[in-house]
């Protein structure tokens, strides 16, 4: 039954596609002299985009169960009706026309909606967060590390920006920067450890959706620089005006408003991963296969963005960022706010996470990781869950991609090299797969080995040693740091109660108490 | 036709399930009648396990018409919706899940809201924290329950899996080879708890073990060759010539 109601959007999509096409090249071909009305290619690619945002929109809402799903798939087409209004005001209908509006009355209206679904946004995910944690057993394990988080969050930007460049406890500002890369790095390797170690979805395209939040804010960031470039061109980036470009390409408007971009910084690589999700869990393509396409996206995206046509600044990248939200990039102050931003959103990230898989959600995931035609069996549709998993682990990458960009000041296509998906998968490895503090860990340790040896004599053989450290610890340490820690944890624990008889520990039926490691990858 | 049609709970006609030429079900035909509990037995390679696959929807048959209920045409729905539909099996091989504990298990198991936003966000009510013990009694795990299941003997896996089945609260159960593996004592257990299940149940059992099928004490179906060589009591089908033949040879 639902079967036919899909098939029936689809049709219904189709034809608002070609209703679409034939009014722009009737409004194109006939139109232009009488009426004033131009129709160019870059509208033609508005409209092309406006109309494939449509049909994700309408393939949301008609696979949306629940009334909540019902709720998102209709603010979802809210906001697409909203664009097609816009587009049609504004492009459409020619000055002096009734409902004509002006594109600085557009740009107002678009910054405003979104500064409003982001709020709604972020109500919605703080209230989707406290119903997570209401009755969850995060454990004290889990607050432990978000108390570390938090204490980080405060501490390094005191003894950076309070304390004399003398005092022993001073952090030096060059360490601020290092480490909140690093604590990006570790937000992109929770996502991949998520996936990866709870749902047995291996990415090597990862660092895709991290490279595309970060291109998102970069844009925001290229757009605050205005009339300060090389060539002080108030209306396009430097690398347009090189170009020869006349205007702003239609995707590049409205990243001037950083709600508008922060939207994006969560919302282009959350749809990319439903609609590339949404394709490969229902072919139930799995393991090797997957991963092999996951490295193939974020391959063909690394050609794409070092083409200049493409409008993202080609080989260089985007670069030379002056403010964020009116604040110099370049402050000490910034850089620390950036941090402490970095370190909450980890914290955030690890709290989320931990409430999920500890849920029964999480159990799914391990059981459809572990055995996913027996899940199957038991009535979970696999895709659903993996499609849901695999988005929220890209907005998650997308935003720690958001953070690192203002912290290192620049973005460019190298950033979506396979190279960089791999790395993210060892520093999991290493960690510790099937935790969450193991993805942390392991991306900081590796990241701090990688800056050792890549600042020095030794900077030519870092492959090596990366390399080197990934057959050791799959030799070594096949449950990566954490892992093992945790089996000699939990072999001493079982030493210890070696003593008394194991019938009465149990007898409370699923107390804290467990014998032989029970749950070794919910367990932290 | 279709008023009997509409009285049973499962109904197979003409189906036809080829692999690559090997036909491992020819022209099969079953019907199930409510509350029945029914034994099928047969050689290796007779389609046991070819049929569980069909009805559960994990092949799709080439021809052939598979009804649940009468009406549901079960040859058009996926894994997921056959299960929810209260069609439960159990697997010839125990898989559980091994690294979740034997509670865990249970509670995925149980019935409820398949739908992630549910599983995210719901929270374990009083109601299903007693049929989750009451489950683990019943399956003698109940001093298990934190144990991960990898660590469980066979037979105890067997009777988790059995759990997991009536977590579920299935119309019907599949339940291929349960005695396999098992001792002859957890053998006439396993025989009684499938007895218990079968009075609220209709139940179809696969099985090998003819001394576990005597204990069972009900309708036999012998597959042979992907289709129906015999049907009755064990009595009349251990005296029938054909089944004879095909058990011990010419």
């Amino acid at each position: 039954m639902s079967g036919t109601i899909v098939g029936r959007v689809l049709g219904l999509c189709i034809l608002v596609l070609i209703l679409i096409g034939a009014a722009a090249l009737v409004l194109y071909g006939t139109l232009p002299d009488a009426s004033g009305v131009v129709i160019d290619a870059a509208d033609m690619q508005m409209i092309g985009v406006w109309a494939v945002v449509l049909v994700v929109a309408l393939a949301v809402q008609s696979s949306a169960k629940t009334l909540a799903g019902q709720i998102v798939a209709g603010l979802f087409i809210a906001l697409v009706v909203f664009a097609g209004a816009m587009i049609l005001a504004g492009r459409v209908i020619p000055p002096g026309q009734p409902f004509h509006l002006d594109f600085e009355r557009i740009e107002a209206a678009v910054f405003w909606v979104s500064a409003a679904v982001l709020a709604l946004a972020a109500i919605a995910g703080l209230a989707a967060l406290g119903g997570l944690l209401w009755g969850a057993r995060i454990g004290w394990t889990g607050y432990l590390v978000v108390a570390i988080l938090l204490l980080v969050a405060v501490a390094v930007p005191v003894l950076n920006l309070w304390t004399a460049p003398t005092h022993p406890l001073h952090v030096p500002n060059y360490a601020v920067s290092l480490f909140g890369k690093y604590l990006t790095y570790a937000l992109l390797a929770l996502s991949v450890g998520l996936i990866w170690g709870y749902c047995g979805i291996l990415s090597l395209g990862h660092g895709a959706f991290f490279a595309l939040g970060g291109y998102a804010i970069g844009m925001y960031l290229m757009r605050q620089i205005g009339a300060r470039g090389v060539y002080a061109n108030p209306d396009l980036p430097d690398f347009m005006v090189f170009l020869n470009w006349r205007e702003l390409p239609f995707f590049w408007h409205f990243f001037d408003g950083f709600p508008y971009a922060t939207l994006m910084v969560m919302a282009v690589p959350g749809v990319l991963a439903f609609v590339f999700g949404w394709f490969a869990f229902r072919s139930r393509v799995t393991g090797v296969y997957l991963s092999i396409i996951t490295q193939a996206l974020t391959y063909a995206l690394l050609l794409a963005f070092f083409r200049n046509d493409f409008g993202f600044g080609g080989n260089n990248g985007l670069t030379d960022f002056k403010d964020i939200l009116g604040f110099n990039i370049q402050a000490p102050t910034t850089r620390a706010t950036l941090f402490a931003a970095s370190a909450i959103a980890l914290a955030i990230g690890y709290l989320m996470c931990r409430a999920m898989v500890s849920s029964k959600f999480g159990k799914v995931l391990v059981a459809l990781r572990d055995a996913e035609s027996r899940t199957r069996f038991l009535g979970y549709r696999v895709e659903r869950y993996k499609l849901a998993v695999f988005v929220i682990s890209a907005a998650m990458a997308g935003v720690a991609g958001a953070l690192y960009v203002p912290q290192v000041g620049i973005i460019n296509p190298g950033e979506f090299a396979p190279e960089n998906s791999i790395e993210a998968v060892i520093w999991v490895a290493v960690g510790g797969r099937g935790t969450l503090v193991g993805p942390i860990i392991g991306a900081t340790i590796v990241n701090y080995a990688k800056t050792v040896f890549t600042t020095g004599a030794l900077a030519p053989y870092w492959p090596f040693v990366l390399g080197g450290l990934f057959v050791v610890v799959t030799l070594f340490l096949p449950k990566g740091i954490v892992g093992t820690v945790q089996m000699i944890w939990n072999r001493m624990r079982e030493r210890r109660a070696a003593a008394p008889p194991r019938e009465e520990r149990n007898a409370d039926g699923h107390g804290t108490a467990v014998p032989p490691q029970a749950n070794p990858q919910l367990a932290e | 036709m279709d008023d009997k049609l509409s009285q049973t709970v499962l109904y197979l006609d003409g189906v036809n399930v080829s692999f690559d030429g090997f036909r491992a079900l020819n022209n099969l035909s079953l019907v199930i009648e409510p509350g029945e509990m029914r034994a099928i037995i047969g050689p290796n390679g007779a389609g046991k396990t070819t049929m569980m696959d069909v009805v559960t929807g994990k092949t799709k048959p080439d021809s052939g018409a598979v009804f649940f209920d009468g009406t549901v045409d079960l040859t058009k729905m996926d894994e997921a919706s056959i299960a929810s539909l209260g069609i439960g099996r159990k697997f010839q091989k125990p898989t559980v899940f091994e690294s979740h504990s034997v509670r865990d298990n249970i509670v995925l198991a149980l019935e409820g809201s398949r739908e992630p936003g549910a599983t995210l966000f719901g929270r374990e009510g009083a109601a299903q924290t007693t049929r989750i013990d009451e489950l683990l009694r019943i399956i003698r795990l109940d001093g298990k329950a934190s144990w991960p299941a990898s660590k469980l003997s066979h037979g105890q896996k067997q009777w988790l899996e059995i759990g997991m089945l009536l977590a579920q609260e299935p119309k019907l159960l599949l339940v291929d080879e349960p005695a396999a593996g098992m001792t002859d004592a957890e053998t006439a257990e396993t025989a009684v708890l499938l007895k218990e299940i079968a009075r609220t149940k209709t139940v179809i059992v696969v099985e090998h073990d003819m001394a576990f099928v005597r204990d069972l004490g009900v309708k036999v179906t012998v597959l042979h060759e992907g289709s129906v060589l015999s049907e009755g009591s064990l009595d009349h089908v251990s005296a029938d010539p054909k089944v004879i033949e095909v058990y011990l040879g010419r």
